[in-house]
């Protein structure tokens, strides 16, 4: 059916992975003794006692964090490689860069304005 | 590679029009923060005032040769200007319409506007877009603010569920497009540019091989999705009936044109080793557009519901024009994107007046509009016989030299089919209208006994009774000046990218 010569090792791999992985499932569950305990059907947290359901409601608000948070490490990204190479590049780029930070500055002032930053 | 640092002082002038919007849209986005007493009027200045710079360069640089600029990620033909300026003056159109819905909604206005201006930004960077990541980014950008726009009534019910449905479709078909990428990438050896995927098929022969095939079909379902083409339209009817209508007056044109560059440039640079393949697939795509649209659209209650439909047999119709492929096809299907522009935003803008008077959507509470408000039953008649294609009207001729064009061409199915379907449209558009018109005096429905009489006056000060009059104008009169308009396009279109090879 398929016609991609170059891709044959990849079906070969493929093919190897899936039969180990069953293999490796199936062996566990063959060889592994079967007790069943309350413990057992409880979720793992850490060590600790659990508290609670494992599906638990988070407060809308991690969301609100969490997207602030995310701008603000892709602009590391982008400025880290940047800084590393300023002196090989031009004014030009510094300007570049700088209407970049302005752009997301605007974006974390209209945040603030509208209360996402605050928990109550 | 040579890195090009200067590139914005290379090729500033390329994405101009496109820099104008997002600066406007940066002041808007600093007067709403500084100013907390808000001078609504001023947001709506600056707004439409960029859109009307941004499509005065356009319109200057119409006739431009190809040019390929930020290291071949983004490409300027006289095509993409085309295109680039219809999304801009539907721009234009809709942000009249949508100012008395907002005040009566209590909707907040700087963020809608930045709305509607990124999502036009996305579309413009679309319709030039010449890069697999280009294209999957900016498409992101369109439909990311289309889904927050169908979400713009919070309080409402019923916009939410639009706006989720619309998320998850769009998440849906947009993943699959990207897969149809990923395939391409691989096939070609590494490239994401899409001349050079094309010269990478072609120089490791791969072109005609089943993992090419299955990207085709993956990017061909997921442009589907986009369009709402028939075995993919599902979410429409949905969506135009939740979400607020001026933002669906808005989707229903921009993403449509968006879409249909997107699906132009691709289908003739990327796939154009194959080109009788993806003619097959999209005729099927189209005919089963046009019956599917035409036969539910008789069946509908809800105007806009009917009109969702309408849309997904349009699209049928203008994918004809693609299908033919020549300079005359594509000339009339920009022509009648062009027309559909004035049709729908027109049929759009009588829905809005009329729903904002009396809060309904059924199409039985229009009955016996005729008697309360002549001039906007009038307009409401003169767009819906120009959308079903009435002769003396622009949708007429718009429909004539598509049909013509693939009847030249030898679709002779398709053009038959299309034939008789918008015999069908025109049934279901006459019914709405001699509903209008009817004139039963001992019923009077409540609608329209509480319907709000306004003044008689041609030129009234309501910004969404101009942009309808505007609308109603062009889908009647356009129609007489075909031959000018279709030369010009001609023109203009024979220096695309697809016709100087």
């Amino acid at each position: 059916m398929f016609l991609l010569q170059k891709y044959d090792y990849f079906f070969v791999f493929l093919l190897i992975i899936s039969f180990f992985s069953i293999l490796i499932f199936s062996l566990s569950k063959w060889i592994a003794p079967i007790n069943k305990g309350p413990e057992k059907f409880t979720s793992y947290e850490s060590g600790i006692e659990p508290m609670g359901e494992a599906c638990i409601q988070f407060q809308i608000r991690y969301y609100m964090f969490a997207l602030v948070f995310v701008i603000f490490d892709v602009e590391t990204v982008f400025l880290y490689p940047w800084a590393m190479s300023f002196y090989n590049f031009g004014i030009s780029s510094f300007i570049e860069a700088l209407i970049f930070i302005l752009i997301l500055i605007i974006g974390l002032v209209y945040a603030w304005r509208k209360g996402a930053l605050e928990w109550s | 590679m040579k890195l090009e640092l200067d590139m914005f002082f290379l090729y500033g002038s390329t994405i101009l029009p496109e820099c104008i919007l997002i600066f406007s849209l940066l002041i808007i986005l600093i007067i709403d923060l500084t100013f907390p007493k808000k001078d609504t009027i001023w947001l709506y200045f600056i707004s439409l005032t960029s859109l009307l710079i941004s499509i005065i360069i356009l319109l200057f640089q119409y006739k431009t040769d190809p040019i390929i600029s930020f290291l071949g990620s983004f490409q300027t033909d006289s095509f993409n200007r085309i295109f680039q300026s219809f999304i801009v003056f539907c721009s234009i159109l809709c942000i009249p319409l949508s100012i008395e819905y907002i005040k009566c909604a209590k909707m907040a206005i700087p963020e809608f506007l930045i709305f509607i201006l990124t999502a036009t930004v996305g579309g413009m960077f679309l319709c030039g877009a010449n890069d697999l990541v280009t294209i999957f980014v900016s498409l992101e950008c369109l439909s990311l603010c289309s889904y927050l726009l169908c979400g713009y009534t919070k309080r409402d019910i019923r916009s939410n569920e639009a706006a989720i449905k619309y998320l998850l479709i769009g998440g849906t078909s947009s993943s699959i497009l990207a897969y149809g990428f990923s395939w391409l990438y691989g096939l070609s050896g590494g490239e994401t540019n899409i001349q050079k995927i094309t010269n990478g098929l072609l120089n490791a022969e791969t072109y005609n091989s089943s993992g090419t095939f299955i990207a085709f079909i993956c990017i061909l379902v997921g442009l589907a999705f986009k369009l709402s083409l028939v075995p993919f339209h599902q979410w429409t009817p949905d969506i135009y009936e939740g979400s607020p209508t001026p933002v669906v007056a808005f989707l229903s044109v921009t993403s449509k044109i968006a879409g249909l560059a997107l699906a132009t440039r691709i289908l003739n640079i990327l796939f154009s080793f194959s080109p009788n393949e993806w003619k097959i697939f999209l005729e099927i795509l189209a005919i089963l557009s046009m019956i599917l649209g035409n036969l539910v659209a008789i069946t509908q209650t809800s105007m806009k519901r009917m009109l969702a439909y309408s849309s997904i047999s349009q699209i049928g119709y203008i994918l004809i024009g693609l299908i033919t492929g020549d300079l005359k096809g594509y000339t009339s299907m920009t022509i009648y994107v062009f027309f559909y522009i004035f049709m729908n935003l027109g049929t759009f803008a009588c829905i809005i007046l009329y729903s904002l008077r009396t809060g309904t959507d059924n199409i039985r509470d229009y009955a016996g509009l005729y008697i309360k408000d002549p001039l906007l039953s009038f307009s409401l008649t003169l767009c819906l016989l120009s959308l079903g294609g009435l002769p003396p009207l622009t949708g007429f001729f718009g429909k004539l030299y598509l049909f013509w064009c693939g009847w030249q061409s030898g679709f002779y199915l398709l053009v038959f089919i299309a034939l008789i379907t918008s015999v069908i449209s025109l049934y279901y558009y006459l019914k709405i209208i001699k509903l209008i018109l009817t004139k039963k005096n001992n019923e009077i429905n409540p609608y329209i006994q509480a319907y709000i009489i306004t003044s008689p006056t041609f030129f009234s000060k309501n910004p969404i009774e101009f942009v309808m009059i505007f609308c109603v104008l062009g889908s009647t009169f356009l129609g007489i000046i075909i031959n000018p308009i279709f030369s010009f396009f001609q023109d203009s279109l024979s220096l695309s990218v697809f016709f100087i090879k």
